[in-house]
């Protein structure tokens, strides 16, 4: 049952002296989102392996059956040719993977997405929330059951970011996915996660981990801003003890 | 750089005050001079030049070899973009031709084809086609670096066929870049066209261009330059028209 729930693991990874014998057990059990923060690419690196998107490494990446990863990149990657219907189409159309969502079921998909009514929109270059909507419902497409989200939101505003938070629980809890992000960002992941990996190229392991979900039912009469303003310093604090100076 | 040129921004008017400018200043000003023709002799000797230069066979011919060459090249590019877009001998060997530009004037290089296939009709349309899609082909190479990784590596994470990757995204991703590309050939194409049609001195603009030194007939020389300009300004602005309409999604 508990090997059930760890779905990811990977064994003496490396890439681009970005990662370097790094060992990861991820307990990413379905149906929630987690994220590794970090102040350099390792991150980025790891979900790009995970996702298949990055081919030269060594190691051992595991998932388990059945389950797919999918990768959203930091910077946009609907194709700003097709329009919100035609992206979703030419992935389902042109992925080898087989299971996938019938071409009846992207109308749907679009709904879900929060695009209802943009289906024949063309995804401006500008658009961040809107292209990472498609991206996300070109994921589903092909029933993902894992999506790596890579510092996707990082340039997006504050009013377009917490409509994608949202968006990210909704699709979490009615797909049945996990969302493992990337980010950057310490208010972010503990607004989003249930467990926190902090991690640092060229570190063989993750710094620490802190589960959210554990953190939360800890709260008595402490105000929640209280404590995640406790969590925020406790992560920093556990960056500097790395020497990580580049914490933004 | 070449957007922000005026003669780029509004050739037509530019055109407008140059012929307003030449009518004024040569009908009534300088009526007696070598440098350009009286726009009533230019006017009277229209019907002249229309039927002793054969112009408008001549006027197709080139204008035919320019559409030709664009359009193929086009064509040929699409055709082998697949193979462009991986390195391989033949980009090798287009890349290593397309470098030739820098060191062969296309003068000598058109004087050899010349030489070779001296009565062929077609051989300026393939020679025009040949340069069209050398160059084109050595401009996307080139561009090729400057994809933005994240539509490939979306699209490997996606699963989606390699063929796919190449023929579509990598291609479509070029396309937006290759305007500049692209009006530039079109401008080498007419100046490639008419050296070599004034060396070959059989069709098009460069033999009424050859004759109309050789008979030292202004006029004529003047109206080919006008048509000339009239036809390159409007290729540029089809052109584009095209790109606005079809290639620039972003």
């Amino acid at each position: 049952m508990v090997e059930k729930n760890k779905i990811l693991k990977i064994n003496d990874l490396i890439f681009d002296n970005v990662l370097k014998n790094f060992n990861f057990e991820i307990d990413v059990s379905q149906n929630s989102i987690n994220s590794i923060i970090c102040f350099d690419n390792s991150a980025s690196s790891l979900l790009k392996i995970v996702g298949n998107a990055e081919e030269n490494f060594k190691g051992e990446v595991t998932l388990n059956e059945n389950l797919r990863a999918i990768y959203i990149p930091k910077n946009p990657s609907s194709l700003p040719w097709l329009s919100v219907e035609e992206n979703i189409k030419f992935i389902l159309e042109n992925s080898s993977y087989k299971e996938a969502v019938a071409q009846n079921q992207v109308q749907n998909l679009i709904d879900d997405v929060g695009l209802t009514g943009y289906e024949k929109h063309f995804p401006a270059n500008n658009s961040l929330g809107f292209r990472f909507r498609i991206s996300l419902a070109g994921t589903l497409a092909l029933k993902s059951s894992l999506i790596l989200v890579d510092n996707s939101l990082k340039q997006m505003d504050e009013e377009t970011k917490f409509e994608l938070y949202d968006l990210l629980k909704k699709i979490s809890s009615k797909y049945n996915v996990s969302f493992l992000l990337a980010s950057n960002d310490i208010n972010e992941v503990i607004y989003l996660s249930e467990n926190i990996y902090l991690m640092k190229a060229g570190n063989s392991k993750i710094i620490d981990k802190i589960n959210l979900k554990e953190e939360w039912q800890k709260l008595n009469k402490e105000g929640r801003g209280n404590r995640q303003l406790q969590l925020k310093e406790k992560i920093l604090h556990l960056f500097l003890q790395q020497d990580v100076n580049n914490i933004l | 750089m070449l957007k922000k040129n005026i003669f780029y921004q509004k050739p037509f008017r530019l055109l407008f005050s140059f012929l307003l400018v030449w009518f004024v200043l040569f009908e009534f000003v300088l009526v007696a001079n070598g440098i350009l023709p009286k726009p009533s002799s230019v006017y009277n000797s229209i019907k002249d030049i229309w039927g002793i230069y054969s112009f408008l066979p001549n006027i197709l011919y080139s204008f035919g070899a320019i559409t030709f060459g664009l359009v193929f090249s086009v064509l040929l590019i699409y055709f082998f973009r697949k193979v462009l877009l991986n390195k391989n001998i033949f980009t090798e060997l287009i890349f290593a031709v397309n470098k030739l530009k820098h060191f062969i004037p296309v003068v000598i290089l058109s004087a050899f084809i010349i030489f070779w296939f001296n009565n062929s009709v077609y051989i300026e349309y393939i020679f025009i086609l040949i340069i069209g899609f050398i160059y084109l082909s050595g401009e996307m190479m080139l561009y090729s670096d400057r994809t933005k990784s994240e539509y490939i590596l979306a699209a490997k994470s996606l699963k989606i066929i390699d063929k796919k990757i190449n023929g579509e995204i990598k291609f479509k991703q070029l396309l937006p870049m290759l305007e500049e590309s692209f009006l530039k050939l079109h401008f080498i194409l007419w100046s490639v066209l008419i050296t070599f049609e004034f060396i070959q001195h059989q069709w098009g603009f460069g033999k009424i261009i050859f004759d109309s030194l050789k008979y030292r007939d202004m006029p004529t020389l003047f109206v080919v330059a006008l048509i000339i300009y009239l036809l390159i300004s409007s290729g540029y602005f089809i052109i584009k028209f095209l790109f606005n309409r079809y290639v620039h999604w972003e």
